[in-house]
């Protein structure tokens, strides 16, 4: 094994982090004053003109899917589980956000129809505005949750580089999200986006590349993961091997067995498209051609490499120091990617490396900010008043975009949570089980009924709270992450099949206005 | 249902299969790196089979 000393931070790694990040806010606050003139109304606001091409939709979409998990959490994973992280890593994510594009792509026909919101895609289908307020509420408890994973992305990489605390630089950089999301709306946010999925992807390649360079190559780093063993955070050494895709640390470990495995395959197959941050994504997008649809989906593919990469260097991190990290508190194997890019670049790689994860972060927060602010507002207020002031109801969303970014913000300051991949990927398995069906498969499955969505997103919710780390500890066999994510995720299809099946369907004159004749 | 949609639905079924088998058997950077490539087919397959079934939404 290879072993090289640890980077700190510096007088000058805080200053190019800060410069780095900053210069990236710049730039996107400036996309959001230039898109301000383009949103004059609730609706512009909302979903924009409709005309987003397929390359800014492709960008837009890759950042808000990959989010500080992505390029921070991963390379924790592959540096604490060894191969056995692969799972959480998201090594076919790809699938997932395949998928997405193709069942997403419908959500132009919901858009034409009136649709500004992704609940509001729910009421159009089953004329239900009952549908529409529980989709939105639940949207809400599930997205707060996996806001704060984006902060904590972005605090750790924060204190790891510059040595400082981070409540104020994210307390900024909350406040700077803030302003363009509230100037440019849903296609300022989409542009702003793009940008910052584009530089991720660039940072990644570059950086997961020459990590395993850095590491003595593949097979070096191999060797290495196949000698090591688990290390409890805090540094107690324990018998788990690492060299195989599964180990047997936890029931609560994803990847504890192949029950596990499967239970985290199918999470990545449904979460993307469940994601209600994810589909939006397609409310503002243009007609395309076929070749234009492929370069989407070209431009979805290169990006959803890029967590693999972030992977690689967290075995390359563990290849170079050994289990070291696992002693440095609160971040411990966290901290994998962050080193690393110091490692290699100095203080201007730990720089570029953090702006790459606080685009990641703050883009997947924005995306889903925007979700939630409309979830209020037109989702509740608006379906319960609908007759209320356009001007009011922009006015309010915009303002509250502060609680929906403070929230989160606090919650990460007063009470972190430990490992952050494991803690979002319980909101994640909701939002799969959940939106997966009551979302996309309704978009296609005319037989589906509103009380199967009801009773689909009543039942999602329900079992989240038996996630392995809330309840299902005292309930097995739900303290076994994969049994509880299965029952989760199948019972939601379950359910959604079994209900709509026993309900009267919708009318045939109702369908017939969103459904095509091809869809006959 | 047409024979193309079956064959595009087993390919992809095949595909997403594969990803623990060669995990549990191969293991290490070629199950890694590996997975990747099975998700790239998986892509390539579902793209295919939207592009030949295009309609205009």
């Amino acid at each position: 094994m290879i072993m090289a000393s640890i980077p700190l931070p510096t007088p000058e790694s805080t200053i190019a982090v800060g410069i780095a990040v900053a210069s990236m806010l710049a730039i996107s606050v400036g996309i959001g004053v230039y898109f301000f003139r383009r949103s004059k109304n609730f609706d512009e606001w909302m979903v924009g003109h409709g005309d987003i091409g397929p390359v800014v939709t492709g960008l837009a979409l890759t950042a808000t899917w990959l989010s500080g998990w992505a390029i921070y959490g991963n390379a924790g994973l592959g540096y604490t589980y060894g191969w056995s992280g692969s799972w959480l890593i998201g090594t076919a994510n790809l699938m997932g956000l395949s998928l997405c594009v193709v069942l997403g792509y419908r959500m132009r026909r919901y858009a034409a129809l009136g649709a500004r919101t992704v609940p509001e895609v729910v009421r159009i289908r089953f004329n239900s505005r009952l549908l529409q307020a529980l989709a939105g509420l639940t949207m809400m408890i599930l997205l707060i949750v996996y806001s704060v994973g984006q902060y904590k992305a972005m605090a750790s990489v924060w204190r790891l580089t510059t040595g400082t605390d981070w409540l104020w630089s994210l307390a900024l950089t909350a406040v700077l999200c803030g302003v363009y999301l509230a100037l440019g709306g849903y296609a300022g946010t989409q542009f702003s986006l793009a940008l910052q999925g584009g530089i991720f992807m660039v940072v990644g390649w570059i950086f997961g590349i020459a990590s395993i360079f850095w590491a003595g190559g593949p097979a070096k780093i191999a060797e290495a993961i196949s000698a090591s063993s688990f290390v409890r955070p805090g540094g107690a050494s324990t018998p788990v091997s690492l060299s195989g895709y599964t180990a047997p640390i936890s029931p609560a470990f994803p990847g504890y067995d192949w029950i596990g495995v499967t239970a985290s395959l199918f999470m990545f197959l449904f979460m993307a498209t469940g994601f209600p941050h994810n589909i939006a994504r397609f409310l503002g997008l243009r007609k395309t051609t076929k070749k234009e649809y492929t370069l989407l989906m070209i431009i979805v593919a290169l990006n959803c490499v890029t967590p693999l990469m972030v992977g690689a260097m967290g075995f390359a991190a563990r290849a170079v120091w050994g289990s070291d990290l696992m002693t440095l508190a609160p971040v411990y194997g966290d901290a994998a990617a962050t080193l690393v890019s110091m490692a290699l670049g100095g203080p201007v790689g730990g720089a570029i490396f953090s702006m790459a994860v606080f685009a990641a972060a703050i883009s997947t927060l924005a995306g889903m900010v925007m979700i939630m602010a409309t979830n209020v507002t037109r989702d509740l207020i608006n379906n319960v008043v609908p007759k209320a002031s356009p001007r009011l109801l922009l006015l309010t969303s915009r303002l509250l975009i502060i609680p929906f970014l403070a929230i989160p913000l606090w919650w990460t300051y007063t009470s972190p949570p430990p490992v952050l991949s494991e803690f979002m990927s319980g909101s994640a398995v909701a939002q799969a089980g959940i939106f997966f069906f009551v979302v996309a498969v309704s978009m296609y499955w005319k037989r589906a009924t509103k009380f199967g969505a009801i009773a689909t997103i009543i039942y999602g919710m329900g079992v989240a709270l038996l996630h392995p780390s809330v309840y299902g500890k005292f309930f097995p066999p739900f303290n076994h992450w994969g049994v509880w994510a299965l029952a989760l995720i199948f019972g939601c299809g379950a359910i959604y099949l079994g209900v709509s099946l026993l309900t009267k369907p919708v009318p045939e004159e109702q369908l017939s206005k969103i459904f095509s004749k091809q869809d006959q | 249902m047409r024979s193309d949609i079956i064959l595009g639905i087993l390919i992809m079924a095949l595909c997403f299969i594969s990803v623990p088998i060669i995990a549990a058997t191969v293991g290490g950077w070629y199950a890694y790196w590996g997975t990747l490539l099975l998700s790239m087919v998986w892509s390539a397959v579902i793209l295919w089979l939207k592009i030949s079934h295009w309609e205009n939404e």
